[in-house]
């Protein structure tokens, strides 16, 4: 079984077997397609992500990397958030800037299905909310001037879905 | 795994932080109802709920001008997003001029991103060509046409007030982009209206859907060289076949095609000539004509077809095979002889998956026919039979089943399970079916995951009024 080296922002090296790093499409393209070595001995240099960040990646990525390729999905379909599954869900069972530091790590390691599966889960925390519930989860500051919020919800009355 | 240092994390991060395509991806598993809320959050989330993208799959719904108070007409009338799809739903069921003011007030405003328009909306032609001129992206329409006469002076004041600027300013649209239209035909005051209005829209059209209510349709020779999808629902006499028949000649590209109401033979014989591009089609022939099924083998590209008609087993003789056929639905009114008909049906459609026949005439099914049937046609997963309970008796189909001893040697085991790969059976109007046949069923179609059998609700009150389901059954 071969095994590579990652490098991560903080200096900490990882030994990772090559079929788990090439969950990342980001690895995989450096691997196969630029041909870095990775019997150098030179640990790839990932600056963008912490060691505490990488080593939740890995593990995620250790438990789905038999995952078969998932179907390509059609843009205008409605997508589900309930088919999570339960490893994922326990997976991600963390703070708010766990979950927005892997997602930013998986965008940048480019790992599709970690992506998809992170984004399932900040949708079910905006779901059946209301806009201030909204606001007090994510901690965002509300910057209409006074009285457009009501004009939004008016205009918004207006808007459904087709068919 | 060797740890060397360890620095801190970057400080936190948080929504705003992730990079813009996670963020609209994230808004791709919002509902719109969650979407709604989420756009009052913040100015920046208001544009992430009302994407391009999201708006592409959603309408802007316009309500009758009495519906609508003033603010909301105001908002309304300067809605800044920029919608693809309109729907306009007037209260009275026609456009009333001040309907129409609002109407393009708005198209005018979102003109350049409306790719769609839909209404239930009776509009007079005039409306309608202000309407499709205000919008040079058009793409969609489904509207419902008829000249009203009480307000058409009115209206077209309205109208000649309203088009004038943006005639003069955009020239008026010489070709025009619409690849879909339907449309609900009332009456139609100026003859050539609709055929100049179909030929303007000719050279893009895709997919035409026409529901003819007036008396008459004054459509001459309009040449649709792209159309692919084509429907007509009319009464019988506002679309004679003379004029089907030059319909037809003009739309040589159809691949669907459907009729809702009784054709003759000729017409029949004349759309197989025309359109061999034919992928799916729908018609009826009336009672009285036969149609000549050898004109069928002329559509080689036919994947579906529904048929309903009397056919004759001698007429099938020189039909010649047509491979690529899946899906058949037959009506049938009258019928000469069923062994034989589906022994000709067998040799032209040998690669069907789904038969849905339906017979009003004769008791003819018996278990040779199922028995030919399900051997007959090697792909064969649906079937449905349906008939009338006076004078079809499916039952009889399975009563042979019934009567059948259990210990059957294997070399007499030549029966109806050996190669039967029917997954789904349907019968409908089965009088004499009993829970024991149920489990008959399973071992006769060893593939079968759903069976539903329907007694007749008019003579068995109660007695097997419901449908049975078998799932997985082995």
């Amino acid at each position: 079984m071969s095994t590579i080296k990652l490098e991560t922002s903080d200096g900490v090296k990882f030994t990772v077997k090559t079929q788990v790093a090439k969950c990342s499409g980001t690895i995989r393209t450096m691997l196969e397609d630029i041909g870095i070595n990775p019997q150098d001995g030179e640990a790839i240099p990932l600056s963008n992500v912490h060691s505490t960040i990488l080593q939740k990646i890995l593990v995620w990525a250790e438990h789905h990397v038999d995952d078969p390729e998932p179907p390509r999905d059609d843009a205008d379909a409605a997508k589900r958030t309930d088919d999570i599954c339960s490893w994922d869900e326990d997976f991600l069972k963390v703070d708010q800037r766990t979950l927005f530091d892997v997602m930013l790590a998986a965008n940048y390691l480019d790992m599709k299905q970690l992506i998809a599966v992170c984004c399932k889960t900040v949708a079910n925390m905006i779901k059946g909310k209301t806009a201030d519930q909204i606001r007090k989860t994510f901690n965002i500051e509300n910057d209409f001037p006074p009285g457009d919020e009501d004009k939004i919800r008016l205009r918004n009355q207006f808007c459904e879905e087709r068919r | 795994m060797c740890v060397h240092t360890r620095s801190a994390r970057p400080p936190q991060r948080g929504f705003a932080d992730l990079p813009p395509e996670i963020q609209e991806y994230i808004f791709d598993f919002l509902p719109l109802a969650d979407r709604k809320a989420a756009a009052c959050v913040n100015s920046h989330w208001l544009t992430l709920a009302f994407s391009g993208r999201f708006l592409a799959r959603t309408r802007l719904k316009i309500p009758s001008w009495t519906e609508l108070d003033i603010c909301s007409r105001m908002l309304l009338a300067k809605s800044g997003r920029r919608h693809r799809n309109i729907f306009a739903a007037f209260g009275s069921g026609s456009c009333e001029p001040r309907d129409l003011h609002l109407l393009l007030d708005i198209l005018v405003r979102l003109a350049e991103t409306i790719e769609c328009v839909q209404s239930p909306t009776m509009f007079s032609s005039q409306q309608l060509t202000a309407i499709v001129n205000t919008l040079p992206r058009l793409k969609e329409l489904e509207v419902a046409v008829g000249d009203v006469y009480n307000f058409e002076h009115e209206g077209l004041m309205q109208l000649a007030r309203l088009v004038k600027p943006i005639a003069s300013s955009t020239h008026l649209i010489e070709k025009n982009s619409l690849t879909k239209l339907r449309m609900k035909l009332f009456s139609c005051k100026s003859p050539s209206f609709f055929g100049n209005f179909l030929r303007k829209m000719s050279v893009n059209l895709r997919e035409l859907s026409l529901y003819v209510v007036c008396p008459y349709v004054p459509l001459s020779s309009v040449d649709l060289p792209n159309l692919t999808t084509l429907r007509i629902s009319a009464q019988q006499f506002s679309m004679k076949s003379d004029m089907l028949i030059i319909m037809f000649q003009g739309t040589p590209k159809v691949k669907k095609l459907r009729i809702d109401h009784d054709i003759d033979s000729h017409v029949f014989e004349t759309l197989t000539q025309n359109c061999s591009e034919l992928q799916e089609l729908n018609v009826h022939v009336n009672v009285r004509d036969i149609p000549s099924l050898e004109s069928l083998s002329k559509l080689q590209k036919l994947r579906k077809l529904k048929l309903e008609g009397s056919f004759t087993s001698n007429q099938m003789r020189a039909c010649s095979p047509i491979p690529g056929m899946r899906k058949l639905y037959l009506r049938v009114h009258r019928l000469d002889n069923i062994t034989t008909f589906f022994h000709q049906l067998e040799r032209i459609l040998p690669n069907l998956h789904t038969i849905h026949f339906r017979i009003n005439s004769l008791p003819l099914f018996s278990k040779r026919i199922v028995q030919q049937i399900t051997r007959g046609f090697q792909s064969l997963s649906k079937f449905t039979i349906e008939g009338s309970p006076v004078v079809m008796r499916p039952e009889l189909a399975f009563q042979s089943l019934r009567d059948r001893p259990d210990g059957v040697q294997e070399d007499d085991d030549d029966d109806l399970e050996t190669d039967s790969k029917i997954g789904r059976l349907r019968v409908s109007n089965c009088t004499d079916f009993r829970d024991a046949d149920l489990l008959r069923l399973a071992t006769t179609f060893p593939e079968l995951t759903c069976a539903r059998v329907g007694g007749s609700p008019r003579r068995d009150y109660g007695f097997l009024r419901r449908c049975y389901r078998i799932v997985g059954s082995n």
